[in-house]
């Protein structure tokens, strides 16, 4: 019965969204106000119901309720408690319901703190939500519903994907998702912007903290990502450029860009129509990773064939809020108003050249991303496009980026001239210049790259602390968006250190052992001791026993494993094992059993690698800061209706 | 009270609930007078409120399973799952309803429909299981990568068609090698077919590969030798001679 509860909150969330979707957006249009005020109960009663349907899949998976496909095919009552609960979003199904269901908290949010908001504004927010989680809704319930019964009811399910049975996959997919869309907030205030004709910088200050918690959870999600696969797949490594990373990293460099651009039309009103087009891009490119993910098209673009009513409706979906905002876009946005002057070397000017530098390296990973996909599609060949091609475009788009990320917060409002800059830089910029330059040589070997990249990380946390400094000194207050602003820009100097060091000076060994033997991995001993059977809730695994040792000093074991899972034995998962701290990981991995107690493992030291999880953790940190900003708590004072407004 | 009255209340809640969460709308409407165009008249409004909840019924109705909610369904899957109903017993009846029922909800279920089919093999009702066997492989569903279910598939079509593998229930069993060339029952199928179409080389061929599966002391093991010796005995019997010019 629970499933059915859930089935039937579902339906009716869905005709409320469509509710929500037509209503308070004719009332704007019409200047009704009561189908204006319909928009907050809707999308409260809509964001309720699909949070009992959400919860009616999980009880039936927790329930270990077989009779619903879903469960069935991605849980066995074997699985440990967590696990059954994230198998309920480890499923294409459910992870489409979980996108809904997250939309609707980002609008029960708003709908609770959007009363200081004017009506029209509010309802034509809330009402253009609606109508994206309605679309979403009935791909859910006409390609993808989670929950279609089976019969004859199996005794047992089919057990969740092994690889996704890890503590970094049961969170990533909720944090990834509330990122993603969390950008449709954005959208919807932009895309409110363009219907009620409203182009000033208000409309940016109140999607700003919502922007910026978006941002948040994306952030979250694409580390925890990155974090799971480098503990989880074995290989060691931490970014593939892999196209589902490459989805979520594209609305993340355009989120960026966009919370920038909303800092500037927020408070000078500048750049209105650009920071429009990145809000539009943002979410649009959160939709194309969803598309690109969830579609089937990156197995291959013949997968897209398989179930081509979730490929068809995905795309057409997408084509329809795209290509809908982008024509509101051209009809409405001030294009052809003239630009107000900004001086060169201002604040707003080099935070508007950052974000386009971000959407050009967006675009870049874009073009890397769909262009084997097109070819394939045309069946004009296969090719792989990986990490030389991205490294190659991305590192010069990035590097100019992270220097003018440590200029901007320096210089001023409105611009200075240039004496006044140099006379803030004058001596971190060859500081940065000489650590760059020679910190390599601490490390033994020195190359141009990592030059550069010591170089960048000295020069935007040298750069963000005179931000601070002088700051200070001008008597700008510790205001919780500067101090967001600073560990933020200090979070992006610490991932760089880490990315620099690990790409530079890994040290890498495929090893055969025998009881007893050891072996010498980046200064670190160690030492095979053999192998146990263990038997987990449902799996059975090899365990090797590995002794770390440095200086002769002993840094404990390690216990590298190969398991079993009953669902897949024949494919044997690696669990490796990590002995983590602030400077470097050791990590090995166990290969195959060579008979007679030797076995091959593959052991790696990464200098500096926690670095990069400790980075986006501050970047994390500064966007929660820079959300706190008392003046968006301020703004929700009640707003007196704008006659100019409503006569949209 | 069963849990399908149970479910119904409950269904009923929520969508009064949702009627709750509209009506002030009306409310307003009627209070405001508010006459812009196509809002003047609050009985939209009205419609609107009750709108939702009728559709969201019968949307259900469509796409949900309210047969789902009883506990019958449990006690007949354990039967199927068992194995051991009789084709003539009312609990065979009921699966049969129960699956009829699950496939006007889910049409292309290939695990409904393959146990629909059998079950129609079992009751000899080989038209309908051939017909239910080939909506199971339709598409690229797993059924259809699975060599078993075209063996099954071609057995059924045989059997409609007169108990004979000529024809199309061959192409069938050739599916089924094509995806695994050494599969026993196709192996099997493979070598009738061949010998009933006269064409014995081919016959003792197939079982020779057969042979190659079943162990030398099993009585199964002996047949086969025989039958391959007659395949290959009546093969030489019906080569064409061979040196003469052949004819134009």
């Amino acid at each position: 019965m629970i499933a059915e509860l859930g089935h039937f909150a579902f339906i009716l969330a869905l005709l409320l969204a469509l509710v929500l979707g037509v209503v308070p957006l004719a009332g704007a249009h019409r200047g009704a106000a009561s189908a204006m005020a319909l928009a907050r109960p809707a999308a409260l009663g809509q964001a309720l119901l699909l949070l009992l349907a959400w919860g009616c899949l999980v009880a039936s998976f927790v329930q270990n309720d077989f009779s619903v496909r879903n469960v069935a095919e991605n849980s066995t009552s074997l699985l440990p408690l967590p696990y059954r609960i994230a198998a309920s979003w480890g499923s294409h199904e459910g992870s489409m319901l979980l996108w809904v269901v997250l939309q609707s908290v980002w609008m029960l949010a708003l709908a609770g703190s959007c009363r200081g908001l004017p009506p029209e504004v509010v309802a034509r927010v809330l009402a253009v939500m609606g109508l994206l989680s309605s679309g979403f809704m009935l791909f859910v319930l006409t390609t993808s519903n989670p929950f279609l019964r089976m019969f004859p009811i199996p005794a047992q399910g089919r057990d969740l994907n092994p690889l996704l049975q890890d503590p970094g996959m049961v969170l990533h997919p909720p944090l990834l998702y509330m990122g993603y869309v969390g950008f449709s907030v954005a959208f919807s205030f932009a895309i409110a912007a363009l219907l009620g004709g409203r182009h000033d910088g208000a409309w940016a200050r109140w999607a700003r903290p919502w922007t910026i918690l978006a941002w948040c959870f994306l952030t979250a999600g694409v580390a925890l990502g990155s974090w799971w696969a480098y503990n989880e797949l074995g290989w060691g490594g931490w970014w593939f450029w892999d196209p589902v990373e490459n989805a979520a990293l594209m609305p993340w460099l355009v989120g960026t860009a966009l919370l920038h651009a909303l800092a500037v039309s927020g408070r000078r009103g500048l750049f209105q129509s650009w920071t429009v087009l990145l809000a539009i891009c943002c979410f649009s490119l959160s939709l194309l990773g969803t598309f690109l993910v969830r579609s089937g098209v990156l197995t291959s673009v013949h997968a897209f064939a398989i179930d081509p009513r979730r490929g068809s409706f995905m795309l057409l979906f997408l084509l329809l809020v795209i290509g809908g905002s982008l024509a509101l876009f051209l009809l409405r946005a001030p294009l052809g108003a003239a630009a107000q002057p900004t001086a060169a070397l201002s604040r707003e000017t080099l935070l508007l050249a950052n974000t386009l530098l971000l959407s050009v390296a967006a675009a870049s990973v874009m073009l890397g991303t769909l262009y084997p996909l097109v070819l394939e599609a045309f069946d004009l060949g296969k090719i792989s496009v990986g990490a030389p091609f991205f490294d190659s475009v991305i590192v010069p788009l990035m590097a100019p980026a992270i220097f003018l990320m440590g200029l901007a917060p320096i210089a001023r409002w409105r611009g200075a001239p240039l004496p006044a800059l140099w006379t803030r830089l004058r001596w971190i910029l060859p500081l940065s210049a000489l650590l760059g330059l020679t910190l390599p040589f601490v490390w033994g070997h020195w190359s141009a790259l990592t030059a550069l990249g010591l170089f960048l990380a000295a020069w935007l946390a040298l750069a963000t602390a005179v931000a601070v400094f002088k700051g200070r000194r001008g008597g700008a207050g510790p205001s919780p968006r500067r101090w967001g602003m600073v560990v933020a820009h200090m979070g992006m100097a610490v991932f760089i250190v880490g990315v620099t060091l690990v790409r530079s000076y890994q040290v890498e060994a495929d090893l055969l052992l025998a009881p007893g033997q050891s072996a010498v991995v980046g200064g670190h001993v160690l030492t095979f001791e053999g192998t146990t059977q263990l038997q987990g809730p449902n799996y059975q695994a090899v365990r090797a026993s590995v002794e770390l040792a440095r200086d002769g000093r002993s840094l404990g074991k390690l216990y590298p494993e190969k398991r079993s899972y009953a669902s897949m034995p024949a494919t044997p998962m690696t669990e490796a094992a990590i002995a983590s701290n602030l400077w470097g990981d050791v990590y090995v991995a166990l290969g195959q059993d060579m008979g007679q107690g030797v076995w091959t493992l593959r052991a790696y030291h990464k200098p500096f690698v926690a670095w990069i999880w400790g980075g986006c953790g501050f970047m994390l940190l500064g966007g929660l800061l820079a959300g706190a900003e008392r003046r968006y708590r301020v703004a929700r004072r009640p707003v007196l209706a704008n006659a100019a407004l409503t006569a949209q | 009270m069963s849990s399908q009255w149970m479910f119904y209340g409950l269904a009923g809640a929520m969508a009064v609930l949702v009627a709750g969460l509209l009506l002030p709308f009306v409310w307003r409407r009627m209070r405001s007078g508010e006459a812009a165009a196509g809002w003047r008249n609050w009985t939209s409004a009205t419609a609107l409120v009750v709108a939702v909840p009728g559709l969201a019924f019968g949307l259900y109705g469509v796409h949900g399973d309210p047969g789902a909610v009883g506990v019958e369904r449990s006690a007949l899957s354990e039967l199927v799952l068992r194995g051991d109903m009789d084709a003539e017993s009312q609990a065979w009846v009921q699966v049969y309803a129960e699956l009829e029922h699950h496939l006007t909800r889910q049409p292309a279920d290939p695990r409904a429909l393959m146990l629909k089919a059998r079950l129609d093999m079992r009751a000899q009702r080989f038209g309908l299981a051939a017909a239910t066997f080939e909506k199971a492989v339709a598409g690229k569903s797993k059924a259809a990568n699975d060599p078993s279910v075209w063996v099954e598939y071609a057995e059924a079509r045989g059997m409609a068609q007169g108990r004979t593998l000529a024809g199309a229930p061959l192409q069938l069993v050739h599916k089924a090698l094509a995806l695994d060339p050494n599969h026993f029952q196709a192996l099997d199928l493979a070598g009738s077919g061949a010998w009933e179409m006269g064409e014995f080389g081919q016959a003792a061929q197939y079982w020779s590969r057969l042979l190659q599966q079943i162990p030398a002391d099993q009585p199964r093991h002996a047949e086969l030798l025989q039958a391959i010796a007659r395949a290959q005995q009546r093969a030489r019997l019906t080569l064409p001679a061979t040196g003469g010019p052949s004819k134009p």
